[in-house]
């Protein structure tokens, strides 16, 4: 087997990514099926995000490979790594380039060239986000701007769509050139070993990531560590020796003693969230959201999914092998502590934020763009009965699948789409309905978390 | 001192993962102070044996009793009595090395300030550090400290010095010599290295896909299987031995290298001597008794 046929297994091997491929298709057979069938749209020139999405696919995967020590040692893998990535991107863009088949008032001859044109921009666009993934820790992060410089531009008069689609029509030749030009450097910077070396048994969790609750955890205390600044190492001391000292105001081996103590052990949870940066970004984000959306359909009520992928996520019973004078009882009595203090920090600071939210909409100016106006909307708060609901169960999926974040992951979605039917239907027609679902949901919390405590082991096989 | 009362009772224990039989019909006692070196290879179940014991896991069927107490029923009182150092070597990897051993001690009353000092002197730990920052070997350190600091009655010792390297791993045997001079204590220990457990046990527990294969005292095993080194004081050695339970033997001329069973010391010395022969007579190592136990079972 070769080292190409090798790699070529990780792209269909992984369940996971069988959930990726969906997304990709989703994505990318629209962009080929509609300028094939039907007339030219401008909003074609849109390929450019298929080739994105899929340079950012590809690399992910490759770049968790590449953090195997394996990887590095295994003769001639740079050299089929690189092959690998030109061999999709030309396969994929070819077809994504057939977008501009049908562009009107240009000649065959013409036609073939700016396909070509646009096979090349495609590639370009594929390499640049292979360049940045493989560059970066936050490839989403980086690529999430796009859209708002998109915004921008198209705010200040500029339409980007129109800028590639006329440089495309106009220019293929000078096009093809340097997009050449590009791809021959990212073909070079591919075969640079630093490369492996700087990715080479690096902690990491991407798309293809094996992410167990274990690996999660240590993912985000490696990066919170890592960000810590002084007054952020003080904050957690404090807390920390706090906490000891609350602790150790029990009796030993009480209940009250072993909660605080569990409490304590999950401090590393918050480490990263106690930094400005943090709290300027939470505000960044109230403030855009707030812009978006209309009516029923407001991003900023989107803020309420945090809470419940927080819950997806918050595992109630880690560090399952490190003995403390805690028995199953005791470990059942602190999660479930654990989850009502959570919950509770959640409805105050959904508090917090609505308020803020309500402060600046009396503030925040109303702004007119392409002849539409936005003006600021506060949140609906309405929206902190779908968290109380749902946390619950995020809390039961998160102990129960903590194991597998992908399965935690792909059960949220689904449940929040199912809810997001039944919301409305529920909010119009059966008001009443919402605290009873409430209830119940925290009573079937409390009964499976019960009988996980009691009647489950506490780890996995041969985890901790 | 031994004492007869068992501080850990498994009856009919078994256990599945999916199509792996980890434990099956497990049936054991561990009486307070014995010193017992649980081996296997890896998968044999002795990690497995041991979450039962603490009730990490619990029993697919039968049952397990820690401190006359059914391991899923533990309470504080009885895990403060327990000391356990995991093969994974999972801590509080964000806290320093100091805040984890403060934090830890605060849960055990008889918690030995004195013998955390010395450890640390002697075992050169450092406080400052971020216990995820700590190589595989100082982690496991700071584990082994932690799990001895109270001074438990019932110590169990998953691969404890599987990171440590010679020096640290010869400091922590002298230490487990140290700690199993109080008679009151038991210790499980599981390892591979088993020239190190040899020095420390006095009970043998031999695993195998999931059943204990053996579980006698150690000295029981080594008069069980003995190695015999016979010279010829005249000439070849005759081909037909007149021993019996030979599991081996190597000849070399006027030499022959015997691995016996069950035999008596003074009757080999007895043929041997109608056979005009030197003989040297010698106990196998732990070692090679176990690789004998585990061959005859495959």
């Amino acid at each position: 087997m070769t080292a190409l046929q090798a790699n070529l297994k990780h792209f269909y091997q992984r369940p996971v990514m069988w959930f990726w491929y969906f997304i990709l298709a989703v994505t990318i057979i629209p962009v080929v099926i509609l300028p094939l069938t039907s007339a030219w749209d401008k909003s074609f020139s849109t390929y450019l995000i298929a080739s994105v999405f899929l340079g950012i696919i590809a690399a992910s995967i490759q770049k968790e490979i590449l953090t195997k020590p394996f990887s590095f040692c295994l003769p001639g893998y740079q050299k089929t790594l690189r092959r690998l990535f030109f061999l999709i991107g030309v396969l994929a863009n070819s077809v994504l380039g057939l977008t501009f088949i049908r562009y009107p008032g240009i000649d065959l001859p013409y036609t073939l060239l700016v396909i070509c044109g646009a096979c090349f921009m495609g590639m370009a666009f594929y390499m640049l986000a292979i360049w940045i993934t493989l560059l970066g820790n936050n490839t989403f992060a980086y690529i999430g701007f796009a859209p708002l410089v998109v915004i921008g531009l198209e705010a200040i008069g500029i339409e980007v769509g129109d800028i590639l689609e006329h440089v495309i029509i106009t220019l293929p030749l000078y096009l093809i050139i340097t997009s050449l030009l590009f791809c021959v450097f990212i073909w070079r910077y591919l075969g640079k070993v630093s490369l492996t070396r700087r990715h080479c048994d690096k902690v990491m969790l991407g798309i293809l990531s094996n992410a167990t609750s274990k690996r999660v955890r240590l993912y985000l205390q490696n990066k919170a560590l890592k960000k810590q600044s002084k007054s952020t190492v003080t904050f957690n001391n404090k807390l920390y020796e706090s906490f000891l000292q609350r602790m150790k105001k029990y009796a030993f081996f009480t209940k009250r003693r072993y909660v605080l103590g569990y409490a304590l052990m999950l401090q590393d949870k918050f480490l990263h969230l106690w930094s400005l940066r943090f709290l300027v970004t939470i505000l960044l984000v109230i403030v855009s959201l707030g812009y978006i959306g209309t009516g029923e359909l407001r991003a900023i009520d989107m803020l309420f999914l945090l809470p419940i992928a927080f819950s997806f996520n918050f595992n109630l019973l880690p560090y399952g092998s490190i003995l403390l004078p805690g028995g199953r009882k005791e470990k059942y009595y602190a999660s479930v502590g654990l989850a009502f203090a959570m919950t509770l920090l959640i409805v105050v600071v959904a508090v917090i934020v609505e308020g803020l939210s309500i402060l600046l909409a009396g503030i925040l100016p109303t702004i007119s763009l392409k002849g539409q106006i936005y003006s600021y909307q506060p949140m609906n708060i309405e929206n902190l009965l779908t968290c109380l609901l749902l946390m619950p169960i995020g809390f039961v999926f998160a102990t129960l699948l903590s194991k597998n974040y992908v399965s935690k992951t792909i059960t949220m979605i689904a449940l929040l789409f199912v809810w997001s039917f039944l919301w409305r239907l529920v909010v119009t027609t059966y008001i009443w309905m919402i605290s009873a679902l409430i209830l119940i949901s925290w009573a079937g919390f409390l009964m499976v978390l019960l009988y996980h405590c009691m009647r489950r082991s506490l780890v996995g096989q041969g985890k901790s | 001192m031994i004492n007869g009362n068992p501080i850990v009772q498994m009856r009919n224990v078994s256990k599945r993962f999916g199509k792996i039989q980890a434990l099956d019909k497990i049936d054991l006692d561990i009486k307070r102070g014995e010193i017992i070196g649980l081996l296997g290879a890896n998968g044999a179940g002795k990690s497995t044996l041991l979450r039962h014991i603490i009730g990490l896991y619990l029993a697919d069927q039968g049952q397990c009793i820690t401190f006359e107490t059914d391991a899923a029923k533990l309470t504080p009182k009885e895990l403060g009595r327990i000391g356990y150092v995991h093969q994974e070597g999972e801590l509080l990897e964000w806290m320093t090395t100091k805040q984890l051993i403060r934090y830890v001690s605060a849960y055990y009353e008889n918690w030995n300030h004195e013998l955390e000092e010395k450890y640390i002197a002697d075992f050169d730990i450092s406080l400052k550090d971020r216990v995820g920052s700590l190589s595989p070997g100082q982690r496991q350190k700071v584990a082994i400290l932690l799990a001895i600091g109270f001074e438990p009655e019932l110590l169990i010792l998953d691969e404890p010095a599987s990171a440590l390297d010679p020096i640290a791993r010869s400091q922590f045997l002298d230490l487990l010599l140290h700690i199993i001079q109080d008679e009151d204590r038991t210790i499980i220990i599981s390892s591979h290295i088993l020239s190190d457990v040899e020095k420390v046990i006095d009970h043998t527990m031999i695993m195998r896909t999931g059943k204990i294969l053996r579980d006698c005292s150690f000295d029981s095993l080594r008069e069980e299987f003995l190695k015999v080194t016979l010279t010829s004081l005249n000439g070849n050695l005759s081909v037909e031995l007149p021993f019996e339970n030979i599991i081996d033997c190597e000849r070399s001329g006027a030499q022959a290298t015997l691995t016996v069973q069950n035999c008596q010391q003074q009757e080999l010395e007895t043929k041997a001597k109608d056979l005009n022969c030197e003989i040297e007579i010698r106990s196998l190592y732990l070692e090679e008794i176990y690789r004998i136990i585990v061959s005859k079972c495959e």
